[in-house]
């Protein structure tokens, strides 16, 4: 009978645990480009006739100058192409990538994490590349030159 | 004098082969009792009262899980299966998980000798788990707008280890016991394009260690 007390005890003190995790976005789908002088090397607004993604619906950039831009990459296929009108050209570059998804919780929704990033072509003049992780830490991913 | 030499020496030899008869005797006699501590005396099986009454309360959930143990002096060999369903509904998706898992392992009973039978254990499980998994979630994007879609995975399989303590105790015909077990080691699926969000046996895959309580109702099918 003793032990029966102890096990109704042990019943009653153990409670189950929660399982939602936080709601923490560790992901992010944009990559940053910096518009720079070919000659100085210094940041330059670029008035932009249209930023377009090939595939997306909107139009991102339309006569607005701006010395830099994100644009966001397309979780749903593993390449993104973006197109930049301006005065100063018509420029294309072709994004290659990986994907991974991951649900945060069916409250906080799921998240695409953006690997192995790299430039499949591009038609700028001059394109350097800062860096190909991308993460939500606003470091520039590239550099364009005008 | 010689006849007594004699006498004294059969009667010595007499005696040793006795002390080596008895001897051998006695060690017999402890093997033997050491062989049938040894020997299983029976099997208990049962269910797991808590997923089983969760499943009843909850549309959305339906788990199952059997186990069943045999006894070897103060060991016990343990397994168990499972099936495991469940479907997440939230805000932003709707996550579902289906499949089955089994885990083996040993306990240790920590009474050496209760006039009741209880067993009061600790022991260690390797569990495995092969499961399909979907979530449908909306994305909104500024530049891409807001699509519905639907991620899955079909055949996935996940391991771990787990340390279990638990007691149990035979109430009339039954064994009712509680376990409480800390799960860790399962795989971090990063290589996958959908990483899943619940594993079948384990919990959430995202958590490095675990915690599961299981409520037993067992019955012990005795053959000795």
């Amino acid at each position: 009978m003793k032990n029966i007390y102890i096990f109704l005890f042990f019943c009653f003190i153990l409670t189950a645990c929660l399982d939602e995790p936080d709601c923490i976005q560790e992901a992010s789908d944009e990559i940053l480009f910096l518009f720079k002088n070919d000659s100085t090397g210094a940041s330059q607004s670029v008035k932009f006739d249209s930023v377009v993604i090939t595939g997306a619906d909107s139009v991102l950039y339309r006569s607005k100058a701006t010395p830099s831009t994100f644009i966001p990459l397309n979780p749903l296929t593993t390449e993104t192409e973006i197109i930049f009108n301006s005065p100063l050209g018509h420029d294309t570059i072709v994004l290659q990538y990986n994907t991974v998804t991951r649900l945060i919780s069916p409250n906080c929704g799921a998240e695409t994490f953006f690997l192995d990033l790299s430039v499949k072509e591009h038609t700028f003049d001059s394109l350097k590349i800062i860096n190909l992780i991308v993460l939500p830490d606003g470091e520039p991913n590239f550099e364009i030159y005008y | 004098m010689g006849s007594l030499i004699l006498k004294y020496t059969i009667s010595l030899l007499l005696l040793f082969t006795a002390s080596l008869a008895f001897a051998q005797k006695a060690n017999k006699m402890e093997t033997d009792t050491l062989e049938a501590e040894f020997m299983p005396s029976g099997v208990r099986i049962g269910i797991d009262a808590l997923n089983l009454g969760l499943s009843i309360a909850d549309d959305s959930y339906s788990s199952v899980l059997f186990v069943a143990d045999v006894d070897i002096y103060r060991y016990f060999l343990v397994g168990e299966y499972g099936n495991y369903s469940r479907t997440r509904t939230g805000e932003n998706g709707v996550y579902t998980t289906d499949g089955s898992y089994w885990r083996i392992g040993a306990d240790i009973n920590l009474f050496k000798k209760n006039q009741f039978g209880s067993v009061l254990s600790v022991g260690l499980r390797y569990g495995n788990s092969t499961f399909s998994d979907q979530l449908t979630t909306t994305l909104a994007s500024y530049a891409y707008g807001t699509r519905q879609v639907t991620y899955q995975n079909e055949g996935v399989k996940g391991d771990w280890f787990e340390f279990v303590a638990g007691l149990k105790v035979p109430v009339w015909k039954l064994w009712l016991g509680y376990n409480l077990r800390m799960k860790m080691g399962i795989d971090s699926y990063e290589q996958m394009a959908f990483i899943p969000y619940e594993v079948p046996g384990y919990g959430l895959a995202a958590e490095k260690d675990y915690w599961e309580f299981n409520y037993y109702i067992m019955y012990r099918i005795e053959w000795r």
